[in-house]
């Protein structure tokens, strides 16, 4: 425990022998494919599949009438349907879907499918679909989610301020670019129910999803997760609609249906990150005391809530970043466009508003003629501090460790000292930027925050863990088996970490919000516990040493100088028939949010982080290289250094790739970045030297000690990068990505001599 | 993909044969790295696939009667390690390795990337300035056509589809020559040109006696920087010169605006690039 | 349309007849069930799909299988000897480089392929060698310290 370790799946991905959804063939298999529209908001007239029907090799097509439950898929809000029926609302709504015997015959029979369509008008930005006569994207109103905290006494904050700062702040649409894209293989079994393997990171919605439109009890639809390339959000929602096609298609043929997007299909259909717009009012004393914040956040749901009403939760409790601020006021909007729909990606609406406040910070600290570093240590929360909903932190927090450390570990007061120069047209820089994160569901998702696991102890004395939380390749599966191993005492090789599947373990909730190694990690501590106790029950009497002198230890149960290896006693376990089988459960602490003035407990406990851009920019082309982050997390308990530190890296890479290059881009409702040539994410020449820091503060609620950890990296990234590029150009960059042509062109704005 | 008839012609004469019978229907295949995409995506739908890959014939550099050669089956990786290339027309080794990734640069092929005629291919501005020429062939016979005029737009040139190119070649030049290539792109790897520069001088006692600047992905098809070369011919180099003569390069840009740029930023660029070319040819000196 | 191409894969010598327009990635994987050779975007801009021909890193999305007739193709099911891994394969195990494991067989015979051609390649070389293959998990640093260790590691 605490040790690096090597990944337990990664034997199987070196070989090419993992099996992702494509991979599996089964006999008489069809192959799905969807129909989209061409259309950002359009109401359909009719739709005639006779030709696509008539065509040999097609075996179905469907339309929203075929469906046989609701026509329904929403995860929060009940207002996407699965296929469109009278209207289509983004360029990702499917009208129609094909099953034939091979991927090209069902392109075909696409091409053969009549839509009548009338164009609608549409709204493409958040702040259109909030104006007056704006079209209407759904019947009640473009207005879909508006949450708030009322902390303080915000004139009184201001009042008392000796500089009040006011910017606002644009983030854009960024897509998730797994490198596998969503893929679903379903099976109708002989008796009704329909079995479905695919790239799914939250198997519990597909299931309810799947049972929904196809008008099944739920114990009548199995999911299996298949090994999933990648996940960060994209695959939480999606793939229950994927998975719903294809059942559909499964369902109609009694065939077996694959559908595997193609990279196209799946950035046209998945959802993105919201785009923002996030305006901030902060004020602090001349000693650097920020006393108020004043924040409006506005959001492009897209076309559909999908999970927008719990990422502007995260937003609105994020908001203020991790600082102990006195006065504070926040009001969070979320509207609907004909854009595709924004949903969760790694960070879930914090990365958005920590570019604003970090930004914030940083130009109070200059207006103040402070350090960076300085004014985050003066108003970063600790223990005892209130945050912004009022919530008294008790326990658990690094957020100054990770500033230090960072700090010193990127040698901060003599590299911002040195000359920015570095030639005629190059310039350096340093920039910081604090982040905290709730980790798990919070007050917003209390209600599916519990996690099971299913462990049996074998004959053999092997023993298969079976998890609710999905592995996509953060390292879930063997932060886990490194777990079940310490806790009974034996080397990780005798532990199997079973594919995620629905009929093994019950209800676990999403596999989301940093919550895998604390939820699935205390429900499988759960479960072995009840072994265990069975287990030294019997050792005890073996032995005759009493139960609490027994401890499990390298393969034996050993204690009172006697012991009896582990293997001996399971064997005498089964012969008494004594269940070495158990169920673990574990439920989130209580979290608490007040609608009206948003204060309570939002989340049980936070992660904290700090990381350090060093940038350079050409000032005649505006390019930036970011050369290097030093990245300080605070994750509780690391139980795999190694895979802490991978995720830092990795995350700081995507998050490099928001600050700078990416941006799905849409003009009136169409993709103008529709694939991986123009939707173009960092390579190895892109990235900088980064820098991981591992702080443990340590949460008595998690196992061993642990804390969430996945999401948290990319979140402070682009607005270290900023702040660096401030450093290094005295540029102030409000909009993301700081692309070289926005740069070259503030540049040239605001320093004449250039 | 939609299906088609693939023939493999043992010769150039076959493969002449072959196109000339098919018409506009059949697609030439040489590296694949442009036209399996743009099949994938419907934009070809050739009844025949004319795979020219295995006639070695046009394949290799050579110098040869005061000129390089280069078969049009030559492979940008190829080009980017030739040491004849790097001496004689460095620009256009440069333009070769920054094409796309290994794996791309180790199939796309030289005539392929003249052919598919992209703005924004790093080859022909280096070959533009090279003064380079293309041999095109028919079954009625062959003739070069200066690369500066084989494209005539995105994806259209002057060849009909009945010809194919046979030989590259560029003239050996005198001592005192030398070329360079720039580009920017949005990242460093796996990138399309926003913008990208090719110049190609003469030199003597820092004097510029002769030079050419092509730029690629800033119009519908390669343009040369006219002006700036006037500017810049006679003269020797110096800070304001480079100054003077960059902007004007950028003025050379005609409206390309896209998603990666707008026309604006592409004539900073054009400029930037320029400037960094003479710069560093000034501080040789 | 129909032809018969014989080719080696994996050391095999395989005779079979392939339909025109499938591409290398189709046929090794439908045809020769090789299904470590992954599709991330069928555009040649991920290198998921990335096999060796004739010891040249390639992207098999964009290639004809009849284009490989006569040809030596290596994909990541060669690589190892019965259960014995390649000193890459460990690497990528031992540095960490491997999380969602989707570009992995790829990176991996595009690192193949680099340290063929040279035995001990400089950083420069060793991330112009990977920079066609996107990976959105590691931020590559692992994968190039597995690549920078199986270097160090030859005489």
């Amino acid at each position: 425990m605490g040790q690096p370790v090597k990944r337990i799946d990664a034997r199987s991905k070196v070989t090419g022998r993992a099996r992702y959804v494509a991979d599996v063939k089964i006999q008489g298999m069809l192959y799905g494919k969807m129909l989209f529209s061409p259309h950002a908001h359009a109401h359909i007239k009719g739709i005639d599949t006779s030709k696509a029907e008539g065509l040999p090799g097609v075996w179905a097509v469907i339309t929203a009438q075929h469906i046989p439950g609701e026509n329904q898929i929403g995860v929060v809000t009940p207002d996407q349907p699965l296929l469109a029926q009278e209207t289509v609302r983004f360029v990702g709504d499917c009208v129609a879907l094909v099953a034939a015997e091979s991927a090209s015959v069902a392109e075909k029979a696409l091409g053969l499918i009549r839509v009548d369509y009338q164009t609608l008008p549409g709204v493409y930005t958040a702040q259109e679909a909030l104006g007056e006569n704006s079209p209407l994207v759904h019947q009640g109103g473009n207005l879909l989610t508006h949450l708030k905290i009322r902390k303080g006494d915000l004139k009184k904050g201001i009042g008392e301020c000796d500089i009040l700062l006011e910017e606002t702040f644009h983030t854009q649409r960024q897509e998730h670019v797994y490198i596998e894209t969503i893929g679903a293989l379903a099976i109708p079994e002989g008796d009704g129910s329909m079995t479905i393997l695919g790239s799914i990171q939250c198997p519990f919605y597909v299931q309810k999803g799947v049972a929904h439109v196809l008008g099944l009890p739920m114990n009548k639809v199995r999911i299996v997760q298949a090994t999933t390339g990648g996940g960060f959000g994209g695959k939480e929602d999606v793939p229950s609609e994927i998975c719903g096609f294809a059942s559909l298609l499964a369902w109609k043929t009694h065939r077996p249906v694959q559908m595997i997007l193609t990279r196209e299909e799946d950035l046209r259909r998945s959802s993105k990150r919201h785009p923002m717009s996030v305006t901030y009012k902060m004020g602090a004393t001349k000693g650097g005391k920020i006393l108020c914040a004043q924040i409006e956040v506005l959001a492009d749901v897209g076309a559909y809530a999908t999970l927008s009403p719990v990422v502007m939760f995260r937003s609105t409790v994020h908001a203020t970043g991790p600082y102990e601020i006195p006065h504070v006021k926040v009001d969070t909007y979320g509207a609907y466009t004909n854009n595709i729909p924004s949903g969760a990606m790694r960070g879930f609406g914090t990365p958005e508003v920590t570019f604003a406040h970090e930004s914030m910070v940083d130009e109070l600290a200059a207006k103040l003629n402070m350090d960076p570093i300085q004014i985050r240590l003066i108003n970063g929360l600790r223990l005892g501090s209130q945050t912004a909903t009022g919530q008294v932190l008790r326990e658990s927090v690094g957020l100054e460790e990770t500033i230090v450390k960072a700090k010193e570990a990127c040698d901060w007061e003599s590299k911002r000292a040195e000359d920015k120069r570095i030639g005629p047209s190059r310039r350096r820089g340093l920039g910081a930027s604090a982040m905290f994160y709730g980790v798990s569901l919070g007050a917003k998702g209390w209600p599916l925050d519990g996690s099971a696991a299913a462990v049996q102890v074998h004959q053999d004395g092997s023993v298969s863990v079976a998890i609710g939380g999905t592995e996509m390749g953060q390292g879930a599966q063997t932060v886990v088996a490194q777990m079940a191993a310490e806790c009974m005492g034996l080397s990780l090789d005798r532990i199997a970490i079973l594919a995620t599947d629905t009929s093994l373990v019950p209800d676990s909730g999403p596999t989301v919000a940093s919550r895998t190694t604390v939820f699935s990690g205390n429900a499988t501590l759960n479960a072995l516990e009840q072994i265990k106790r069975s287990m030294t029950e019997l050792a005890s009497e073996l032995l005759a040493v009493a139960p609490e002198k027994l401890d499990f230890r390298d393969g034996q149960v050993l204690g009172g100088g006697k012991k009896i290896s582990f293997d001996q006693l399971v064997q005498h376990c089964y012969s008494r028939n004594i269940n070495l089988g158990a169920e673990g459960w574990f439920v989130s602490p209580p979290c608490s949010f007040d609608e009206e003035t948003g204060q309570g407990d939002a989340y049980y406990v936070y992660g904290y982080g700090t990381q350090i851009a060093e940038v350079e920019v050409d000032l005649d082309t505006g390019q930036v290289q970011v050369l290097r982050v030093t990245a300080a997390h605070d994750v509780g308990k690391a139980i795999n250094p190694q895979g802490v530190s991978c995720q830092i890296e990795g995350g700081v890479v995507q998050g490099v790739g928001y600050a700078l290059l990416e941006n799905f881009m849409m003009v009136k409702g169409q993709i103008q970045t529709p694939d991986l040539a123009t939707y173009t994410i960092p390579t190895s020449l892109d990235v900088p030297q980064v820098e991981p820091i591992i702080v443990e503060a340590i949460s008595e609620k998690g196992p061993y000690g642990a804390k969430g950890l996945g999401e948290q990296p990319i979140i402070p990234t682009a607005a270290a990068v900023a702040n660096a590029i401030h450093d290094a150009t005295g540029i102030r960059i409000t909009k993301l990505p700081i692309g070289p042509e926005a740069l070259r062109r503030a540049l040239l704005e605001e320093r004449k001599e250039l | 993909m939609e299906t088609f008839r693939y023939s493999v012609p043992r010769s150039v004469e076959e493969a002449l044969h072959l196109i000339k019978e098919e018409g506009q229907a059949a697609k030439l295949l040489a590296g694949g790295t442009d036209l399996l995409v743009q099949m994938k995506e419907g934009l070809f739908r050739p009844s025949l696939v004319v795979d020219i890959g295995s006639l070695h014939q046009l394949r290799g550099i050579r110098k040869e009667e005061g000129f390089i050669w280069i078969g049009p089956l030559t492979t940008h990786h190829d080009l980017a390690h030739s040491a004849l290339i790097q001496r004689h027309g460095l620009a256009l080794a440069q333009g070769a390795s920054k094409v796309g990734s290994p794996q791309i640069r180790q199939r796309g092929t030289l005539g392929g990337n003249i052919a598919n005629a992209s703005p924004a291919a790093d080859t022909l501005p280096p070959l533009v300035v090279l003064e380079a020429e293309v041999q095109v062939s028919s079954l009625t016979g062959s003739r070069w056509v200066p690369v500066e005029s084989v494209m005539e737009g995105p994806s259209q040139t002057v060849l009909r589809p009945e010809e194919l190119i046979t030989a590259v070649r560029f003239p050996v030049q005198e001592k005192g020559f030398r070329s360079q290539y720039e580009k920017f792109g949005s990242r460093r790897a796996l990138s399309i040109a926003v913008a990208s520069v090719a110049a190609g001088a003469y030199q003597e006692k820092g004097c510029v006696k002769k030079i050419t600047i092509a730029l690629g992905s800033v119009s519908p098809s390669i343009v040369r920087a006219s002006q700036a070369e006037e500017l810049l011919t006679g003269k020797a180099l110096e800070q304001s010169l480079i100054a003077r003569a960059s902007t004007s390069a950028g003025q050379a840009c005609c409206p390309l605006d896209d998603v990666r740029g707008s026309i604006w930023y592409r004539r900073q660029l054009v400029a930037a690039l320029l400037a960094r070319i003479l710069q560093s040819w000034m501080n040789d000196e | 349309m129909k032809h018969t191409i014989n080719l080696r894969v994996n050391g095999e010598e395989v005779t079979t007849d392939v339909k025109s327009h499938r591409t290398l990635l189709e046929f090794l994987r439908d045809q020769l069930h090789l299904m470590g050779v992954k599709e991330g975007c069928g555009d040649g801009e991920c290198g998921a799909c990335t096999v060796l021909l004739n010891g040249e890193p390639v992207r098999s999305c964009l290639i004809l299988a009849v284009e490989a007739q006569n040809s030596e193709i290596l994909t990541i099911e060669g690589l190892a000897e019965g259960e014995k891994l390649h000193p890459l394969q460990r690497a990528f195990i031992d540095q960490g480089a491997v999380q969602c494991g989707f570009c992995t067989p790829g990176l991996i015979m595009g690192a193949k392929a680099l340290l063929d051609r040279h035995s001990h390649p400089t950083e420069e070389q060793i991330r112009e060698a990977i920079g066609g293959h996107l990976c959105r998990c590691t931020g590559y640093e692992t994968i190039l310290q597995a690549i920078r260790s199986v270097a160090k590691m030859r005489p």
